[in-house]
């Protein structure tokens, strides 16, 4: 590349590069590096007290309106009525004078400065008074910060330097009036105005006085102390970049942190405080937390805002200068200060978790409600942050707490037992809330718009890494880019050898893939393992309820990360694509082993949730708890049939029974309930369960015989034989016909119909799929080819209305029902024309049948 | 190969080190060292690549010629191309430490031009009509205390450094500049002093970070040479890389203009002859590799693939 040639250094590189260069060896020069650094750093901190000042001053400020507010109307009325008798002043002058009054005498003027001096007075005393009186009682035991934000208190400040003002004021006036003897006319209406300001404020100031005595309410401070320090840290704050500023600002608002963690713990402590207050309080710092989460990712990732801890290097694993500095001067090697990231969240929510184990301790199971609702949301935004991992070791953390606490079934039992599953859906809920808050933050923001962004970037622009809004792990791979081009800059690069935007895409898509991956395994194990481990934990701790809100929860899980893979796939997909230049090292995905991962936790969860149905089903029904045996049987239920679809014996073996159950014990509640509604009514109620455990025998029956599977039909078999032949046999049967000739005999669409009708539409798609013989007509699609006959016979035509021609609970009442003794006499509403036609040449079917 | 003719009218000799100048060391030295590194394409891979050096018209007796004329290296050269390669070589290590070379084109018993002959390291003065090969003081005892030696113009062949790369002033100021601003040297020497702790403010990374920073911009001409194996402070991948690119590219103007400064003198012995090299990337091809890198048209594997020699 031919360059023009150019003067020896080019303003690019810096005069302190070249001193340094030049006079490094001599120490005379670090001496005035260091003298001129502090000199810098001086002005800094004078710019920074003096816009601090500013700041708080305009931040007290905000604080006036509040008191002009409350003081306003009196002062108008009171102004009101100083003009009112400056207009009646003549005629009053008048009156007075025929009165005989005297004019206005010097000493009255006097007198009426001191009046007002001593009363603001007075006031001021008042205040300190109301204050130490509240610190002395309320404030005695609790650390110096929680003390000293009494005296930080915006609207007391702003009050006590009116009053000063008015008092130092009128002093000034005395002292003018006794050296001068002149009496000012504008003074006292002045005077006058204030002193009536301090009056009327007091008496908002006093009223307010006594809230003083919660301190939770001094956590708004608190939270404004740290925003604000926040605020500096990020990038485009002042000094935002020079590390003492960023010490400073971590070291300040690490003391407003630590005295809202100090004032959770006070207010835990004091049981006055217990109740709204606590509660004010907690959203005060969840409302931080999610703040501060949202915006964690625009302070510079090596900022000193995250602290430090040492990491310590390894003699074999460290670069070629450190080593040789290390050898060369007989020393050991530095430790790396690696970053704090999560220190906020470390000193935050662990009192809150205090505060929920305090709440489940004292089985106050509403607050604790509460409290998990809010820590949900924290959750949210820690999976929006792509912290999934350090999310699980809070869930983790909870989940111990919860196991610990919650009451077991020999404890007594609490006022409103109902608020236990409600906690644990809450607690279930946190896991969950990660994955929405990922989910929510990928989908959001496009692969293609962040590719755009980076595409069209400054990267030399020093907050450019910060202003798109992506990952930690992105912003500190486009922070190394951002220093690489300013480095380029300041050797005057040459165009074609600058980074250019194409490289700052590839590379931070590929920290993108990494971090996508790091979250998605740990969002898939964290959900995958919890859900069924606490549900096991909970059923063997007998508390049927929790483990099926827990369950419940688990199902819902499992089918939105189902969902949420396809999109995380198309996502992964995306950060592939455009041309891929550069050689690096790219994440493995295995989408096949994930999905199985969720199909299992799916699986397992439909076990435990059979496993729960004759828990359920021996406990009374309570309308305060939510129905889950009703959840319970409905999933399973849909759970058998899918299992029947993938020709899984195993699992339906497990399901099946339970299922049959659970049916059962619903059929057992509607019927208490509905002992006394219309029996139209009541039958059909009664009749929905039982129609669809016939429905799903008799897809066990034609499953079988599609799959070629006896192991489908068996526990059917035996479960119904063992139902309907024992001693009560014969009672059950005719329950069972009349309900199925009930059900049979309805033209109304049934709430659970559109249900049965789907599992009719997806076994008739089955049985269509299946191969067939040579047509004899147009209109004649041909045989099934297949090994069964009653598949052949039921079989739809495969025209477009190919849709099973017979009802799957009738051809279970033909097959089987009707085959026990007894059965032939009862009438279970299955046309006549039906059985015939499933039963027609059913002893030809048999023989052929056979082997 | 034949001896030396004995017409030569330069001393041939090792001057002393003890002129007061600075050695070259550090970052200078591997500047020095690597320029003429890679050049022209080594043996190995020459056999397997469509590199080829011809004299144009072909010409057996002045192909012959040609490689004892120009045998200034150090080995035996049985062929053109391993002489052009080799005096290529040898001029770009010359241009490496001092920027320029003279050779004085020796001549036979006929009075023909037979062999060029580099001139010593030192001052070479230049006057209407005559070089004079100055001999440094040190080294005037070995030689009959004889101050210069007086050299026709015509027979002294001066190269020099193309000028997009600096006179040979500027580049030895160059090599100066990166010895002296080495930041390890410096470091050592501040921390090795028994009250290394009590230096008020030494700042390691600091000093280091400047004097990449002072040295990357005192390379802009040349780019990154090859031993930095790794990318500088808080430079990119990408920056690496082109920076090598862009050392390829000069290297490359430095053959193309020995190559042009070679046909040139025979083209002043009226030979009728050139040299003519082929298959090797051209600093123009690598310049637009580089440009086509920038630009996103391919990535660093293909772009080191297209320049490699």
């Amino acid at each position: 590349m031919r360059t023009p040639f150019r003067s020896r250094y080019s303003p690019a590189v810096s005069l302190a590069d070249r001193l340094i260069t030049r006079f490094g060896a001599h120490r005379g020069l670090w001496r005035l590096r260091v003298r001129i650094r502090n000199a810098r750093f001086g002005v800094s901190r004078s710019v920074f007290g003096i816009s601090y000042s500013v700041e708080q001053k305009s931040g007290t400020a905000t604080a006036l309106p509040y008191l002009l507010r409350n003081a306003v109307l009196p002062v108008l009325i009171a102004l009101a009525l100083v003009v009112a008798m400056d207009l009646l002043n003549a005629p009053m002058a008048e009156q007075a004078k025929d009165w005989g009054w005297p004019a206005i005498s010097a000493g009255t003027y006097d007198l009426l400065f001191q009046a007002v001096a001593a009363t603001t007075g007075v006031f001021l005393a008042l205040y300190f008074t109301a204050v130490a009186t509240v610190a002395a009682n309320v404030y005695v035991n609790v650390p110096h910060d929680i003390r000293a934000l009494l005296v930080r208190d915006r609207l007391g400040n702003l009050y006590v330097s009116g009053v000063a003002f008015t008092i130092a004021l009128s002093v000034l006036l005395l002292i003018a009036h006794a050296l001068t003897g002149r009496a000012y006319w504008l003074a006292p209406p002045a005077i006058g105005l204030l002193a009536a300001f301090s009056i009327f404020a007091f008496i908002r100031l006093g009223q307010r006085a006594f809230y003083l005595a919660d301190p939770t309410l001094l956590a708004n401070t608190l939270a404004y102390d740290f925003g604000s320090w926040l605020k500096r840290s990020k990038a485009g704050g002042h000094q935002w970049r020079d590390p003492s500023f960023q010490q400073h600002y971590h070291r300040q608002a690490r003391a407003s942190a630590t005295s809202l963690a100090s004032l959770v713990a006070i207010a835990d402590d004091q049981p006055h405080l217990r109740s709204g207050s606590l509660r004010q309080l907690t959203t005060v710092v969840v409302a931080l937390l999610s703040g501060y989460l949202g915006l964690r990712d625009k302070i510079p990732t090596s900022s000193r805002w995250f602290g430090g801890r040492y990491e310590h290097k390894q003699w074999y694993l460290t670069s070629g200068t450190e080593l040789d500095t290390a050898t060369a001067t007989a020393t050991a090697l530095q430790p790396a200060t690696v970053p704090d990231v999560t220190w906020v969240e470390d000193m935050l929510l662990p009192p809150l978790v205090g505060l929920l184990e305090a709440d489940l301790k004292h089985q106050n199971y509403e607050a604790a409600y509460d409290l998990l609702g809010k820590l949900a949301a924290v959750h949210s935004r820690l999976g929006e942050r792509w912290a999934a991992p350090y999310g699980a070791g809070q869930v983790a953390c909870i989940t111990s707490l919860a196991t610990k606490h919650l009451p077991r079934e020999d404890l007594p039992e609490p006022l409103r037992p109902a608020l236990i599953p409600g906690v644990w859906d809450s607690v279930a809920m946190l896991p969950l809330s990660l994955d929405l808050g990922f989910h929510t933050y990928v989908t959001r923001c496009p692969i293609s718009q962040l590719s755009q962004k980076l595409l069209s970037g400054d990267w030399s622009e020093p907050r450019a890494p910060y202003a798109i809004g992506a990952p930690r792990e992105v912003v500190a791979t486009l922070e190394k880019i951002q220093a690489g081009r300013e480095f380029e800059r300041a050797v005057d690069a040459p165009p074609a050898t600058q980074t250019p935007n194409w490289y700052a895409r590839e590379v931070a898509l590929n920290s993108y893939e990494h971090a996508f991956q790091t979250q998605i395994i740990a969002l898939v194990d964290l959900l995958t393992a919890w859900y069924p481990t606490v549900a096991q934990t909970l059923i063997g701790a007998k508390q049927p309820d929790a483990a099926g809100a827990v369950l419940s929860r688990g199902l819902e899980a499992a089918w939105k990360l189902e969902a949420h893979l396809d999109d995380w796939e198309a996502i992964a997909a995306a950060l592939r694509d455009g041309p891929l230049l550069i050689e690096l090292r790219r994440p493995q995905w295995d989408w096949s082993a994930i999905r199985e991962k969720v199909s299992k936790m799916q699986t397992e969860l439909l076990r435990q949730l059979a496993d729960l149905i004759p828990l359920h089903a021996a406990r009374e029904r309570s309308a305060d708890m939510p129905d889950y045996l009703g959840e319970a049987v409905h999933r399973v239920g849909e759970a058998s049939f899918s299992a029947l679809v993938a020709n899984d014996a195993e699992l339906f073996c497990h399901l099946f029974p339970t299922y049959f159950v659970g049916v059962l014990a619903v059929v057992d509640r509607i019927r208490e309930q509905a002992a006394d509604w219309d029996a139209q009514q009541a039958a059909t109620a009664m009749a929905e369960p039982v129609a669809d455990l016939m429905d799903i025998s008799g897809f066990a029956l034609i499953l079988s015989e599609l799959h070629g599977n006896p192991q489908l039909w068996e526990p059917c078999e035996t479960r119904w034989s063992q139902y309907l032949q024992g001693g009560d046999g014969a009672r059950r049967l005719a329950i069972v016909a009349a309900l199925h000739n009930h059900q049979r005999h309805l033209f109304a669409l049934t709430p659970r119909g559109t249900g049965r009708a789907r599992w009719q539409m997806r076994v008739g798609e089955l049985l269509t799929a299946l191969p067939r013989g040579p047509s004899s007509s147009p209109f004649d699609p041909g045989q099934v080819e297949h090994p069964s006959a009653l598949i052949r016979r039921i079989a739809p035509r495969g025209d477009l209305l190919g849709g099973l021609t017979h009802d799957a609970s009738d051809l279970f009442v033909v097959r089987f029902v009707r085959t026990l003794v007894g059965a032939d006499q009862l009438d279970f509403g299955v046309a006549d024309w039906v059985i015939e036609a499933l039963t027609e040449g059913e002893d030809e079917d048999d023989e052929e049948d056979k082997p | 190969m034949s001896a030396l003719p004995t017409n030569r009218r330069s001393i041939g000799f090792f001057p002393s080190r003890d002129d007061g100048a600075m050695p070259v060391t550090g970052d200078g030295w591997f500047l020095a060292r690597d320029i003429p590194l890679g050049i022209m394409s080594l043996g190995y891979s020459r056999r397997e690549s469509s590199f080829r050096i011809d004299l144009q018209p072909p010409d057996e007796q002045r192909t012959e010629w040609l490689t004892n004329f120009l045998h200034v290296g150090q080995f035996d050269r049985h062929s053109l191309e391993d002489a052009v390669v080799d005096f290529v070589e040898t001029t770009a290590n010359y241009f490496g430490y001092f920027g320029e070379v003279y050779f004085e084109i020796a001549a036979d018993a006929d009075g023909q031009p037979a062999r060029l002959a580099a001139l010593a390291r030192g001052r070479v003065v230049l006057t209407p009509t005559k070089y004079l090969q100055v001999i440094p003081k040190p080294d005037r005892q070995y030689h009959d205390g004889r101050r210069y030696i007086a050299i026709p113009r015509a027979d002294i062949w001066h190269l020099r450094l193309p000028d997009d790369l600096g006179s040979p002033h500027s580049h030895r100021r160059l090599l100066h500049r990166l010895t002296s601003s080495s930041p390890l040297a410096a470091s050592m020497a501040m921390l090795q002093s028994p009250n290394a702790k009590t230096t008020t403010g030494y700042d390691f990374v600091a000093h280091r970070d400047a004097s990449e920073r002072v040295q990357e911009r005192a390379m802009r001409r040349w780019g990154s040479f090859f031993s930095r194996q790794s990318p500088v402070g808080a430079s990119t991948e990408y920056f690496y890389i082109a920076r090598r690119l862009a050392f390829h590219a000069a290297q490359a103007r430095v053959r193309e203009h020995v190559i042009a400064e070679l046909n040139a003198l025979l083209t002043r012995l009226a030979t009728g002859h050139a040299v003519v090299v082929t298959g090797i990337p051209t600093a123009r091809e690598i310049d637009d590799t580089l440009r086509r890198m920038h630009a996103g048209e391919f990535g660093f594997k293909e772009a080191l693939d297209r320049t490699s020699i």
